[in-house]
């Protein structure tokens, strides 16, 4: 186990935070570079692959006349269950005033717009006819759980791109007026624009925090309601595994636990590679570690609800698709993989304090993350195989469904645009709110005036 | 920090490693015994479908052999031919096709044996059946006489010298074919002509055109096998499917009241609570 000092949050009040940022700010070096190479090549396959679909059709995914729904769904779901998790998590955070929940509000929010993007972008892959998604719009039904799930996702959109944006208006003004700033001039003209002259006062200060109080406050509902309505789209659906009542909290719980994981991962990669540890400190990653600790017995608490919810009627086709996800020649061994990591794993390697590292911590939230997209998997792909009514005289490799290099090549563009994404933020402001981290605690806030 | 690599490497095991002790044991393990089904279909446009079915007994059920080539043959006396070799498809179905103009080898009493053909394989054990079918005609005629329409099918087969002689005391059934199965309208027994003539009732919905699909079949013969034939006639009812203009919907013409009044409800109180955020952004500029 690493011997680390224990770290304490010390950052809080101290002034000036920027001047640790800059560096990574100004001129990109040959490592940055590279990477960026590495991940838009990454994304070039993926849209080689993205044009070899257009050209030969489905035909050339594993999607056939039963799985329709493939790892693109999968992704679409895993993707927007970050983007909401990462807008709730701010939200509550910001809302609440959590004092060490700051240097992660900028990550966040950055995870929310970059997933947001992403995901709407597999529906696109999936759907035959990419130049009839107008149709969506134009015929849309406000009975209709797409049409809901529409008006969700782009309301949210707007929502998180502006609250995204609030986030980083005091720190434009502090690279605007940041002297010998060593960027190109199109970028400081940028700052200045985007700071909207923003110098502080004290009522600037007042209507952009009342700004972010509205923001943080309505993007919390919006995004519970918008993955809630993610799950209705498939809890609506009369096939088996899907028509249950609980799949809206537990999408949302599922989302917030994979959010947190994220959040974990990211923050060890800037730790490691930005020198950023007297920001995201060991105590950080306890916090964070407890945090799993709780969605994962959580989540083990849904999982067991749903499926022996499910098991004990006994009905014909469930019992098929149960079957098929305890069979080690189907989804046996995924789902035991699923389940196990998801609901054990932090338990034990984050619980026991002889385990617990910063390492560990972070190793645990890859596999969860890992679990967590087999999860959505497990929840598309079997049921698709196990329809109430089979369609007659199909054929066995139309039955069972296999992702193609296609839909891994895309799967990959999508991790690779994320990662794309931070890297170019880091270069643009500095990862961590710098003006919230420097303001002095507030303590708890209260929502409410108590009376005299 | 030992301990900890110890129980990663143990999940490590559990998660990656190649199950080959599943595997070992799977090889230990006996050898299940398939049962297997041929059944021979002639259709009259002369195309013939030779079907079986695999499975094996899981204790109490019965459970389909997936995935499992299965060889067909056809023999006469001297001369066995292969068919062809087909997978078995989910449901433990194996089926072949053969086109028009096949003929196959005969023994001296003009009777083919068909045989289906398992390979013993690592989880099963061989399994061979054999049906043996004489080749028999039925043709079918759907005719109306002083305004009773009727259904009058013929029955033959040849005989050693290559006539043609009819084929008595074999039941025929009548269908229509309706949208998810056959609906029965008669069945009964070949006379001493090799045919059978019934009825044809006036009452039976038909298309937008009263087209109906009149199926005549025998039925597992011992000596002959399934023999189908399919034609279409004008004698159903005339039924309207003209679409009705419904308005696109769900489960009603219009969404709900209430849900028209909720969703803008939270959309309204949403955006409104987002331009006024946007709004507070905006008079920071006017302030600068």
């Amino acid at each position: 186990m690493i011997n680390h000092k224990r770290e304490k949050m010390e950052t809080l009040n101290k002034t000036n935070l920027i001047e640790d940022f800059i560096p990574y700010i100004e001129k990109p070096n040959k490592r940055w570079y590279i990477m960026v190479f590495v991940l838009l090549a990454l994304i070039g396959v993926g849209l080689y692959a993205f044009v070899y679909q257009v050209i030969y059709g489905h035909i050339v995914t594993g999607m056939r006349d039963y799985v329709v729904w493939g790892v693109y769904i999968v992704n679409f779901i895993f993707f927007l269950g970050l983007s909401y998790a990462g807008a709730l998590i701010a939200g509550i955070f910001h809302l609440a005033g959590v004092q060490w929940g700051k240097p992660f509000h900028r990550i966040l929010k950055i995870i929310t717009i970059t997933t947001l993007i992403i995901g709407p972008i597999y529906i696109l892959l999936c759907i035959g006819r990419p130049d009839r998604l107008f149709n969506l719009f134009i015929y849309a039904r406000i009975q209709s759980p797409i049409t809901w799930d529409i008006i969700a996702i782009v309301t949210d959109m707007f929502f998180c791109i502006a609250y995204l944006y609030f986030i980083h208006i005091e720190d434009f003004a502090k690279l605007r007026d940041y002297k010998g700033l060593n960027v190109a001039n199109w970028r400081k003209k940028l700052y200045r624009w985007l700071a909207i002259g923003y110098t502080g006062a004290k009522e600037q200060k007042k209507l952009l925090n009342q700004a972010l109080n509205i923001m943080a406050a309505i993007i919390i509902p919006t995004s519970i309601i918008a993955y809630s309505l993610l799950a209705w789209l498939f809890g609506m659906n009369l096939r088996p595994g899907w028509h249950n009542s609980i799949f809206a909290p537990f999408f949302v719980l599922t989302a917030i636990y994979s959010g947190i994981a994220l959040l974990i991962v990211v923050i060890w990669v800037y730790r490691k590679n930005s020198g950023l540890e007297k920001y995201f400190t060991e105590e950080h990653f306890n916090y964070l570690g407890f945090a799993l600790i709780i969605f994962a017995l959580f989540y083990g608490y849904f999982s067991f609800s749903e499926y022996i919810t499910e098991w004990y009627n006994s009905q014909k086709t469930p019992s098929i698709l149960l079957n098929k996800l305890w069979d080690l020649s189907e989804f046996g061994y995924l789902f035991l993989f699923s389940n196990i990591v998801a609901s054990i794993l932090p338990v034990i390697i984050i619980g026991i304090p002889k385990f617990r590292s910063i390492n560990s911590i972070t190793f645990v939230s890859v596999l969860v993350l890992i679990a967590l997209w087999i999860k959505r998997y497990l929840i598309i792909v079997p049921t698709l195989e196990t329809p109430y009514i089979p369609i007659q005289d199909s054929r066995l490799d139309w039955v069972h469904y296999s992702p193609t290099w296609v839909e891994w090549a895309l799967t990959m563009s999508g991790v690779a645009f994320f990662v794309l994404i931070f890297i170019l933020m880091t270069k643009f402001v500095p990862i961590v709110c710098v003006s919230e981290m420097e303001e002095k605690s507030h303590g708890i806030r209260f929502f409410y005036k108590t009376r005299k | 920090m030992k301990t900890f690599n110890i129980i990663l490497s143990i999940l490590f095991i559990l998660f990656f490693a190649d199950n080959s002790v599943a595997q070992n044991n799977k090889k230990n393990a006996k050898l299940k015994k398939v049962r297997l089904k041929i059944e021979y279909l002639k259709q009259t446009d002369g195309t013939k479908v030779l079907k079986s079915k695999l499975y094996w007994k899981d204790g109490k059920k019965f459970m389909p052999v997936v995935n499992q080539d299965v060889t067909f043959f056809a023999e006469g006396d001297t001369v066995k031919l292969k068919l062809g070799t087909i997978k078995s498809n989910e449901e433990g179905f194996a089926v072949l096709y053969i086109e028009k103009g096949v003929s196959f080898p005969v023994n001296s009493e003009g009777v083919t044996t068909f045989t289906a053909k398992m390979k013993k394989g690592k989880e099963f054990k061989s399994a061979k059946r054999s049906v043996d079918i004489k080749d028999a005609t039925l043709n079918v005629t759907l005719d109306i006489q002083d305004t009773v329409k009727y259904v009058e099918a013929k029955l033959t087969t040849l005989n050693s010298e290559g006539e043609s002689v009819p084929i008595q005391g074999t039941e025929i059934f009548v269908y229509v074919k309706r949208l998810y199965s056959l609906f029965k309208v008669a069945n009964g027994v070949t006379d001493e002509n090799g045919q059978y003539k019934v009825n044809f009732p006036n009452d039976i919905p038909g298309d937008s055109i009263g087209n109906l699909h009149v199926i005549v079949k025998v039925l597992d013969s011992d000596d002959f096998g399934n023999i189908e034939y399919i034609g279409s006639v004008k004698w159903g009812t005339v039924v309207s499917y003209a679409e009705e203009h419904l308005p696109r919907a769900l489960w009603t013409g219009e969404a709900p009241f209430w849900m028209i009044i909720a969703t803008l409800i939270i959309l309204l109180g949403a955006w409104f609570n987002f331009l006024l955020a946007v709004y507070k952004v905006i008079k920071i500029k006017s302030i600068s």
